[in-house]
């Protein structure tokens, strides 16, 4: 499938081209902060603080006088750095194992998944929040927790879909040929596994924000003044009652954040393997 | 056939889960054995009876922000818990201002003239909540139990130097120590030492722990659920200390605690009016609070060493008294207070806080920030100021210190202000953040020139005791961070520990305040402060030299 | 192989992943800094207000430490734990001075409790969104209903339940949200959990049915002139239900994650709170307890989600 068909057929779809927009706009901003954000978001400025939002602070200012459209803005650097950062590490390990234990298989692959099934065993709030006590806090012991708490999804999904693929023909072939097991890997199967991990991937960003907006919530995400929005959006529940714009506003962006990822996932599932009906979901554990 | 197969898996799988669930559920809690008392309230309007005091018969729901049922203060220590275990259990003697006992459910005592022996004459007329009597045998039985390892105690330090009790008639018994103990008073007033029934603990055995027996106005009824507990007024109470102003049960009938950590949970239940009573009301809910028609911000000053950051005297730059002083008027506590507090504290200005029994208003005005004296004073120390650097130097090396604080702590702002001062007046300052571990490790090996401290006691002996006697330096809790090894200070602690007159104590406080500061030995930072808040259908609240409430006297309009 | 031996298989696999669940929390708890006794004796005091650190004495200090074993090897408290947890003994909690069995059953109930009716409601949610999306599917509603269906699940859990008590329990004073107590106690906790689990259940039913409804003898009962309406409800949902029934067993797992959260913030007794008190005082004994309560309850909820997937689909050979 040409990209630019590809890229037809997703944004033909409603919820894929909401998602798309929604998305592209949000990284733009994110990688543009510096010229779009009015304020710096880390600088206090008292003689404003939790003023309700208006034309100088369209989302007002929370306790210490920082500009919330400013911080959500660079928030959206953090948040999204986090999600992907964490779905990355998960994936790596999580495919890597998956692959390893689908296209060996025997004794290796009992021993790895059997590993996985404790992983998997742990309620994922409750592994990650104990790898958070030892590794203590901050932005990039977040990305190592969660994205810990999501390597037995990946490789139960990586290893199922290796097991299917391994038994084709261009496999089979290759094979017989006598070429060694890594390039196999690399060139036949890893492609043809990857519109179920890719999709899956899109989704478990979404989890992974809010897994570390629930560690932030719990005083064990990301440190103050950070602008991650699951720590803007805890911080701010202090101040619910009278500056409702200091929480609400984080909070919308992860939920429009998440929701986008959503409805992008769900397109490219039905563009990309349609037979792939969201059993992902059974297996995940959010928070 | 198949059907009524695959039925029976079913059935099975469901069986082994329930199975397993009532496993891991088979020890049901027993019953309180605390009787509910009596079905006809005291208060129970009589024809003959003209007035009805309203004060009697309300429930009230109250908070505790943190999560721990366990409530035998003979065993456990949370400040939080003991706040509502103080009307479950009386004390022998009660402390109305430090040092200041009256008597408790000990109407007199004395002690030998070495101090190692206390002899307590007791009320004849007390009964425990689950009806036994309350006698020399029970106060026996409550200090052998805590100093007994067994039991585990936390209290058990505290009556390290305890060896047997005497039980010398029914209501008059004697405590042994190994060692003069002049302060023994304090200790018989707090919750932690209240008398315990026997019978209950024994019966009880480890649900003791959720169901304490006391002689107090309120007794422990009944958990509600694994966060919330009812204590209930103890009808027969007839025992209140004179100063309570009355006899008989206390106001309340119900005294709900509920278990909540959530700051803004806490808050909001006491705006929707599902509580009455809140603990532990964050920064900033406080102003809004004092404005909000209906409700009351109580704030308590705590006693005690306050934040301070102490200085080490045994390592260089901060040996020499002149770069200590230089550095006391880099700082002003004021405007630590102003930013890290928004100004809700008192500013610290000595070692021990301005509530603190013994406070000497000498330290008032001793330091308040000079950036030229500051300078002044280093360059009367062979420092010169180097124009490149921005920094002072000696000998051709740079004015440097080296601040320990703590990582995690959202109130280590007090460091980072301090730094930025001394570094405003030239000298080079860095802030070493890290864990507990590690802080403690840079103490014990001698490295730093600025540590930490914070300590809430009502007990100005034990800060001064604890914080600068010359034996804490290298061993106990190492608490005397700023190294003072010094025998004038240790001559007046050990007198204030040997002694119970007052005047004479005023006297020690006053001169190791004014010593110590005079010396620079610690950069006071703040003090502590901390805030409850209530609805106004709570009346006659008051809270005692320790910041426990008395809910005796507690009602609802 | 017969589905009595699977069973008695799957269930000897849940002993060995408890095994391994609890060898990993142990090992995470003896490499975490910081020590319990520390917590119990300094933190543990400060009490009602902040107080820095306090004095600790070093000789109760020891004494604690061996009166909680933790002055012994690695290797020596795990097996005594092992062999005490295999006789259903999981020791006591250091902070509450109680066994950690009967804390757990002090709180057990009211996560079950919560869990179970934020399950009915997702379900109730989620295939009610589902069914109207599918019926609709890829017009106007469709995409509105299924953005709000997602919508619960893309809400932290934590903001959520704090709006909720902000507009219902505050502003609106329609429920009461501190702890439990009453019916009307667990409105806003289910409604907070139930709504994240609805998301995922109107997913599945959606593209569960909109499959089901492309097949064959769907078409030809429509064709027979069956009306609409009957043919989804009696014919299609049935069919489709499938999956649901799996996704909405394992969503119980999922949820029992959740009340960590909700838990905390409503004040509530249970599991999710006991846990996150557990960890955060260096209450090993708990933790290690929760924990592997948790496990057993996914093993289960697997095993049973496959029993019944078995039961439900005859054309399904379990191995």
């Amino acid at each position: 499938m040409g990209v630019l068909s590809f890229s037809k057929r997703l944004l033909r779809k409603p919820g894929g081209a909401a998602g798309t927009l929604f998305l592209s706009l949000l990284v733009l901003a994110a990688l543009l902060a510096p010229y779009i954000a009015p304020y710096d978001p880390n600088v206090p400025n008292p003689a404003s603080a939790l003023a309700p939002p208006s034309r100088a602070h369209l989302m007002g200012t929370d306790r210490f006088g920082r500009d919330m459209f400013s911080r959500v803005i660079y928030g959206g650097r953090i948040s999204l750095q986090v999600g992907i950062i964490a779905v990355s590490i998960g994936a790596f390990v999580g495919v890597s194992i998956g692959l390893i234990a689908g296209y060996w298989g025997g004794l290796l692959d009992n021993v790895l998944m059997r590993m996985m099934d404790v992983m998997l065993a742990f309620p994922g709030i409750l592994l990650a929040l104990l790898m958070i006590v030892v590794l203590g806090p901050g932005l990039v012991n977040i990305m190592i927790a969660v994205g810990i708490a999501a390597i037995p999804s990946f490789a139960r999904l990586a290893r199922g879909s290796t097991l299917s693929v391994k038994e084709s023909a261009y496999v089979e072939a290759a094979r017989s040929v006598g070429a060694s097991s890594l390039p196999i890997i690399v060139r036949h199967i890893l492609p043809n596994i990857a519109a179920p991990l890719i999709i899956f991937a899109t989704l478990r960003v979404g989890t992974a924000m809010l897994s570390a907006a629930s560690l932030s919530f719990l005083g064990l995400g990301a440190e103050p003044p950070t602008p991650e929005w699951g720590l803007m959006a805890a911080i701010g529940r202090h101040v619910l009652r009278r500056a409702w714009w200091v929480s609400i506003f984080p909070g919308l962006a992860i939920a429009l954040t998440v929701v986008s990822l959503n409805l992008l996932g769900d397109a490219l599932r039905d563009i990309l393997d349609p037979r792939f009906r969201g059993l992902e979901a059974t297996r995940q554990r959010s928070v | 056939m198949r059907k009524r197969g695959k039925w029976s898996f079913v059935v099975i799988a469901t069986m082994l889960t329930l199975l397993f669930l009532v496993s891991i559920s088979g020890c049901a809690r027993p019953p309180a054995v605390v009787e509910p008392p009596e079905e006809e309230p005291a208060e129970e309007p009589e024809e003959e009876v003209e007035e009805v005091d309203e004060r009697f018969g309300g429930h009230l729901v109250a908070t505790k922000y943190q999560v721990q049922d366990e409530l035998d203060p003979s065993i456990t220590t949370a400040t939080s818990t003991m706040r509502f275990m103080r009307s479950v259990f009386d004390t022998l003697v009660w402390m109305r201002e430090p040092n200041d006992f009256v008597p408790g459910l000990a109407t007199d005592w004395d002690h030998s003239d070495d101090y190692t022996v206390w002899t307590f004459y007791l009320r004849d007329d007390v009964v425990f909540h689950n009806g036994d009597p309350f006698d020399a045998e029970s106060v026996a039985f409550t200090f052998e139990r805590i100093s007994d390892p067994e039991t585990g105690s936390l209290r058990a330090a505290e009556v390290r130097t305890y060896s047997h009790s005497e039980v010398i008639n029914d209501y008059t018994v004697a405590l042994h120590f190994s060692e003069p103990n002049p302060r023994f008073l304090w200790t018989a007033s707090s919750e932690g030492f209240a008398p315990l029934s026997p019978k209950a603990v024994e019966e009880l055995g480890d649900d003791h722990i959720l169901y304490p027996v006391g002689t107090g106005p309120f007794l422990v009824d009944e958990w509600k659920d694994a966060r919330t507990y009812v204590l209930r007024r103890f009808e027969d109470y007839n025992w209140a200390p004179d100063f309570l102003g009355r006899q008989g049960p206390a106001y309340l009938e119900t005294l709900t605690v509920r278990m909540i950590e959530e700051d803004s949970t806490r808050v909001g239940g006491l705006e929707a009016g599902e509580l009455h009573y809140i603990d532990n009301v964050p920064a900033d809910d406080i102003v809004p609070l004092q404005e909000m028609a209906g409700f009351e911000v109580i704030q308590f000053d705590q006693a005690g060493s306050g934040i301070y950051l102490p200085i080490n005297v045994t390592a260089a730059p901060t040996d020499s008294l002149k770069v200590r002083q230089a550095i006391l008027y880099a700082v002003s506590t004021d405007i630590i207070n102003d930013l890290v507090h928004a100004g809700l504290r008192n500013p610290g200005r000595g070692p021990i806080t301005s509530a603190t029994w013994g406070y000497c208003e000498c330290m008032d005005e001793m330091y308040l920030q000079d950036e030229e004296k500051a300078r002044a004073l280093l360059v009367e120390d062979g420092y010169a100021f180097n124009e490149s650097t921005g920094y002072f130097e000696k000998d051709g090396k740079t004015l440097e210190i080296d601040i320990v604080t703590s990582s995690a702590d959202a109130a280590g702002g007090e460091s980072e202000l301090v730094q930025a001062m001394c570094e405003a007046v030239g000298i080079k300052t860095n802030l070493l953040g890290t864990a507990y571990e590690v802080r403690a490790e840079m103490y014990a090996n001698n490295e730093y020139n600025i540590a930490r401290f914070g300590w809430s006691t009502v007990d100005t002996y034990f800060v001064f005791n604890t914080a600068w006697h010359s034996s804490q330096v290298d061993e106990g809790g190492q608490f005397n961070r700023s190294r003072v090894k010094d025998p004038h200070v240790d001559a007046l602690i050990e007198e204030a520990g040997r002694i119970t007159d007052q005047e004479r104590l005023l006297e020690i406080y006053h001169e190791l305040q004014r010593y110590i500061m005079e010396n620079a030995f610690v950069i006071p930072a703040s003090e502590f402060v901390g805030y409850d808040a209530m609805s106004d259908e709570v009346q006659g609240y008051e809270v005692d030299t320790r910041n426990q409430p008395y809910w005796y006297n507690v009602w609802m309009r | 192989m017969g589905l009595r031996e699977a069973i008695a298989r799957r269930l000897l696999w849940g002993v060995l992943v408890a095994l391994g669940v609890s060898f990993i929390v142990f090992l995470i708890q003896h490499v975490m800094p910081g020590d319990p006794v520390h917590m119990m004796l300094v933190q543990h005091r400060i009490g009602a207000h902040p107080a820095g650190e306090v004095y600790f004495d070093e000789q109760l200090y020891q004494e604690m430490r061996t009166r909680l074993g933790l002055d012994k090897p690695f290797h020596v408290q795990y097996t005594t734990f092992l062999s005490k947890a295999l006789r259903g003994d999981l020791g006591y909690s250091f902070r509450a001075r109680r066994t950690v069995i009967s804390l757990i059953n002090d709180n057990l109930p009211h996560t079950i409790r919560l869990a179970v009716l934020s399950l009915a409601a997702a379900a109730l949610l989620g295939i009610t969104a589902g069914v109207i999306a599918a019926i609709f599917r890829d017009r106007w509603i469709d995409v509105g209903v299924m953005v709000a269906a997602v919508s619960g699940v893309s809400m932290p859990s934590f903001w959520l339940a704090i709006v909720f008590i902000w507009v219902f329990g505050i502003i609106l004073r329609w429920f009461p949200f501190i702890g439990v107590g009453s019916w009307q106690h667990e409105v806003l906790p289910v409604a907070t959990l139930g709504l994240g689990g609805a998301g995922v259940i109107a997913r599945l039913t959606r593209s569960s049915l909109v499959e089901v409804l492309g097949e064959d003898y769907i078409r030809t009962a429509r064709a027979k002139g069956l009306p609409n309406r009957g043919v989804v409800f009696k014919h299609a949902l049935r069919n489709a239900m499938l999956p649901v029934v799996t996704v909405i067993g394992l969503q119980f797992g999922a949820l029992l994650g959740g009340t960590v959260i909700v838990e905390t913030v409503f004040g509530r007794p249970g599991i999710g709170s006991l846990a996150v008190t557990a960890i955060m005082d260096k209450d090993f004994p708990v933790t290690q307890g929760v924990v592997l309560l948790a496990a057993i309850a996914f093993v289960m909820s697997n095993l049973i989600v496959d029993i019944a997937y078995v039961w439900l689909d005859p054309r399904i050979v379990y191995d």
